[in-house]
Parts: C-alpha cells; structure tokens; sequence
C-alpha cells in the first residue's frame, strides 16, 4: 500500500516563519510585510519581533494567516566586538492565536542553563520554539546538542546570508542533531528587517528562505497541528511535489533540480543527479538500510536548496 | 603600501589531490587519470590509494605526480603527501588500546610529518565529522572543504562551517582544499562522472616536485569547485579581490557576519573592495566567492597579524 511522506493532495502553504517589523527593529509594518509577501504567494507569515510576543490577528484573511510569535535572545557579554560573541536567538510561537503568556528573556544572562530554561518556560506555556540562525550563533555542534526542547531548527536563514555575509544554509549541524536523537524540524525563514530596499536591492532579506506547510486548509489549529507534526519542509527555492513509499520503494517527485539526495542517518546516501545543463524532477528507487532515519535533500542549478524532515524507520515507513 | 596575496602574474598550475586508481577503488589506470586530467587543464595530480606509489614516470613537463596514498584511522580518511618524490613508504599507525582518537590521529600526523608527509583530512560531512571530533587534533595539513565524489553520491560536502569553526580554535589551522575524490565508475559523459569538480589552484613559480610542495606548505593556492581567484591585494586598510564573474564575494572571518559584496538580479559581480577591521573580523579574514550555479572558491585564512 502507498504511503504518502510529502502528500501531493495536501496544499503547500508558503511560509515566512521568522520576520521583523517596525514594531522591533524592522523598517516595514505588519501591513505592508503582509501585502508585500501574499503578493508573492505566502499564505503563513511568523510576525517574531524582538522580545514580546504580539499577535496581529486583525490582518488574518482566508488566504494569508499570521502567526502569534517573538524571537527572544541571549548573547555573551563582553569586550570583544559583538561579531566575535556567542548569541542564541530562537522563536517562539505560540499555539493559540489569541491568548497566551509572555516568556519574560533577560538578553545579557547568557548560559546554556538560562537557554534551557527560557526554552523550558515557553513550552509549558504553549509554544512551539524553533533555533534561529545556528551558524550566527557561533555555537559548536555540540553546544546545540545540550540545548532541550527545540522543534524547529533553521536551516536557511536569509537575512545572514544577503545581508550579514554568512553562509547560511547548515544542514551539518541539523544532520548532527537528528542523529544524536533530537526530534526538530527544518525551518526556511526570511528573518527580513528590510534594511536594504526596495525588494530588488541584491542585500535585501525577503522571500529568500521558506517554509512549506502541509495542510487541508489555512486555518490556525491546523497550521500548529502541521507543524507538530512535522509536516513541512524547508527550501530555498526548489520544491518536493510528493513522496510516497510503495513495497519498498521510495518515489520522489519535485520541481527541476540538478540533484535529488537521500541521506541516511548512517550516512548512507543515494542520489540521482542531472546530466549537465538538464535537470531532473523525479527519482524512484529501493529503500536501502539508511539506519533510523532519512532526510531528502534537493539542489537546484542554482545551488539552492530544500530539505525534509527525518523520516522514521519504523514510524514513517 | 600595496600587499599582494594573489596575483595572475605568478603561474597557477589545477591540482586534484585526492584521485583513486585501479589500485584501490577506482576504475582507471594511473596513466588514464594522467591523460584525462592532463586533458582537462590540469599539472597536478595526487593518486591518493591504499598503497603508496610512486609514479615519476608520470611526470614530464607539462605534469606532476605527487607521491601520495590514503589511509583510515576509524571515522577519519586521510591522504598523505610525500615532501619527497622518490619511493614513498606507509607510515605506520600504531594500534592503542587505551587512547583518545584524536590523540592517536595527532600521534600518527606527527609520525607522517616526521617521514616527510603532510597529512590532509578527507571528506569531513561524510565521514559524519563534526567540530568536536577535530578540535583537539593538531597538526592538520589540510581539509577538504569540498570533495566532488562526496557531492554526487548525495552527501551536502561544503564543509566551511566545520572549518570555520576549526580556523576560531588552531592556530596554525590547516588549509582548505578541494578535491574530487574520484573512482571514475561511470564515464566522463555520465550524470555520475565524479571528476573535474573540485580543485586547488596552486601558485608556484614552477612545476618542479620541490616548488609545487613549498607552495602547499606556505598555503600558495585556494580551493574551489568552479569560480577563480585574480588577484587578491591589501592597501591602506583595504582588501581588494578580482575574480571570475561570480553572484556573490564575502569576507569571512573570525566572526559571525561577512562583508560582502552580492549582484543584481540578472548581473554577475567579478571585483569587490572590503575595508579590513580587526575589532570586527578577529585574527584572521579569507574570501569566499560563489556563482550562479552553486559553485565556491575559497582562500587560504590570512591571519591580520601577519599581513
């Protein structure tokens, strides 16, 4: 019997999950941020500013959904310039669109101890807490490891890649994190403050990383429930159309790519690849033993990227 | 005063430092990897097998063997460089029950150094090799930032956040370089072909075996998987970087953020200027540049206190 992992009868409802408007330190307002990406197809939009959690659920409508959140932070105190200083920064958001308690965040308390227990306090009010830009944290791989209760982990951040100079996409340390057992999700965000504009400014920060969302329909419940589930992908641009698994044979279908990757929690990997200057769009092949888990991993010719969720032996397939 | 780094005035010979014979996993013949790579652009090969071989017969004017082999301690793939062109020798690993790994790895670079090898750490994402399984490892030739192979088997091989995080703890660090790693199992033609996708481009005033290793040790050559470097210069506080058209030109450094230089929709970019600030960028800067396709280029670091 098929099973769907990626369904091609749900929708895939673009999100931002990670953005900053005028009421923190970004330069649009929540209404022209929302004008300016359902223009551009976005139906899930994170408002995180700075600290406080604000809901701005006057501007929610059947084909554009606002998310109730905020990115909280905590940074090393020192001499050094702020470039060379450890900083954490994490979103946090919440379940229900309209009633919810703030996570009070002391910035300059830096600890993996505080960390956790800012972490700690968001969930138990409710919140599904996602890791913001982990190559900008200057954290190891095994300082993430220590960090509990995280649900989202970004692997593309576009404001530290087109604005910050960094290479953002980081999928070593997300790979690392899953197979020491963390159960996270990958998220694509924007993290736009709109520093640079208008839209078509090389260093501007929007609509460079997503988060697709699968769901029936757009409303709140849902959305949260889709990403409890882990039903989502990140992507930089290319998309994953379906994925089923069939007598143990895996199927994936997406946009034009130059290569589509499996790879396994025991690093076995299998891909199929584009002759030069074509691309391919579909890959169908055995279930080899990938250990616990896979992740799929597709690039297109401009070296942008998207990937899943690990898929489970045993649960998923 | 004007400093140059790296300038189209010296000669730049293509090298692919990690290569597999039918000596070891590959398919084809030393002297086949000769002709194909020779016919591509490149002077410098590397047969990096499970034996070392010396193949100066190969080498004529136009094209350098480099004796080297490639070994496995655990999770770590090695390939080891002969200073010396002659007959090259295996050095030996000594099996210790009650070790640290990295201890041991440091023990054995030590020994392959002491035998006049340099010592290059291969393809780090899919050894699964994460900064903790390096930290304490000393004496580090090189790491492969990008091994082609590793790409087309699936695995996402661009380890410059690994090294970035290896330049912010050693000092001296070992060098970025990018190799294919190819068992040639397909033809060239093949969606599979895992040659010509990463390279060094070294700097050397010749292609003697003697100038083309000094040029390895002092760090004269970059990495990359398709972009090139120009000319690279320092003056008045600045850096200036010339390189093939590219989408983007970054200054990395110690630090989280990059100044970097990115082009119009549509447009390439193939210079960019970066004011250099100690404060802001730590004890070292290196330059990255990436293209349309996904393709980088990276430099070597350059530590400011010695610019």
């Amino acid at each position: 019997m098929k099973k769907y992992l990626i369904s091609p009868y749900k929708k895939q409802y673009k999100a931002n999950m990670h953005s900053h408007s005028t009421f923190s330190d970004g330069k649009l307002t929540p209404e022209e941020l929302k004008k300016a990406y359902k223009e551009r197809g976005y139906s899930v939009f994170a408002f995180s500013d700075h600290l406080t959690v604000t809901a701005h659920n006057e501007l929610a409508d059947e084909d554009f959904l606002p998310l109730t959140s905020a990115e909280l932070d905590v940074a090393q105190q020192g001499d050094e310039c702020f470039n060379l200083r450890k900083s954490f920064h994490f979103n946090i958001i919440s379940r229900d669109p309209e009633h919810f308690e703030h996570v009070k965040c002391n910035p300059r308390n830096y600890s993996l101890e505080y960390i956790n227990s800012l972490i700690a306090d968001a969930k138990a009010k409710n919140y599904f807490v996602t890791a913001n830009h982990p190559n900008w944290a200057l954290f190891t791989e095994d300082e993430f490891l220590q960090i509990e209760g995280l649900n989202g982990f970004e692997l593309y951040n576009c404001i530290t890649a087109n604005f910050g100079g960094a290479l953002s996409f980081t999928p070593e340390i997300y790979l690392y994190l899953l197979r020491n057992g963390k159960r996270i999700y990958p998220i694509g965000a924007d993290d736009n403050h709109s520093f640079c504009m208008p839209f078509s400014h090389p260093q501007n920060d929007s609509f460079g990383g997503f988060t697709y969302i699968l769901a029936d329909n757009l409303d709140y419940n849902t959305i949260i429930s889709s990403l409890d589930r882990g039903d989502m992908y990140c992507s930089m641009g290319p998309q994953f159309l379906e994925v089923s698994i069939e007598n143990n044979k895996i199927f994936i279908k997406t946009s034009d790519v130059k290569q589509i990757s499996i790879i396994g929690e025991n690093n076995n990997t299998k891909a199929k690849n584009a002759l030069k200057e074509h691309n391919v769009n579909e890959y169908s092949t055995n279930l080899e033993d990938f250990g616990k888990f896979f992740v799929l991993h597709i690039t297109d010719k401009n070296g942008n990227h998207a990937m899943t969720r690990a898929f489970y032996k045993g649960e998923d397939y | 005063m004007r400093k140059i780094i790296l300038s189209n005035d010296k000669k730049f010979f293509k090298a692919n430092l990690n290569c597999k014979t039918n000596n070891s996993f590959g398919k084809l013949t030393a002297e086949q990897l000769k002709d194909l790579y020779k016919s591509k652009g490149y002077s410098i090969i590397a047969f990096c097998d499970k034996k070392p071989v010396s193949y100066k017969n190969l080498c004529d004017d136009d094209f350098l063997v480099i004796s080297s082999y490639s070994t496995q301690i655990e999770n770590y793939s090695l390939s080891l460089y002969s200073e010396n062109s002659g007959e090259v020798y295996a050095v030996e690993n000594e099996n210790n029950d009650n070790y640290d790994i990295q201890e041991n790895l440091t023990a054995f670079i030590s020994k392959a150094n002491q035998k006049g090898f340099l010592v290059s750490l291969n393809h780090p994402c899919k050894s699964m090799l994460t900064y903790h399984d390096l930290e304490n490892t000393k004496g580090l030739f090189g790491i492969e930032i990008a091994n082609f192979s590793s790409f087309v088997e699936g695995n996402y091989e661009d380890n410059n956040h690994i090294y970035d995080r290896i330049l912010r703890s050693h000092f001296p660090a070992p060098f970025p370089i990018a190799c294919d790693g190819n068992k040639n199992l397909y033809s060239i033609e093949n969606e599979n072909n895992d040659s010509f996708g990463a390279f060094i481009y070294i700097y050397s005033d010749d292609l003697s075996y003697e100038s083309v290793i000094s040029a390895l040790k002092k760090g004269d050559f970059y990495a990359s998987t398709g972009p090139t470097f120009e000319e690279i210069y320092i003056e008045d506080g600045k850096i200036h970087i010339k390189c093939s058209p590219v989408r983007s030109i970054r200054l990395l450094n110690e630090g989280r953020d990059a100044p970097i230089a990115i082009a119009n929709d549509g447009e390439l970019i193939n210079e960019a200027v970066f004011d250099i600030d100690p404060n802001f960028c730590g004890k070292l800067i290196r330059v990255d540049i990436r293209d349309d396709n996904g393709n980088f280029a990276d430099t070597v670091p350059y530590y400011l206190g010695k610019l």
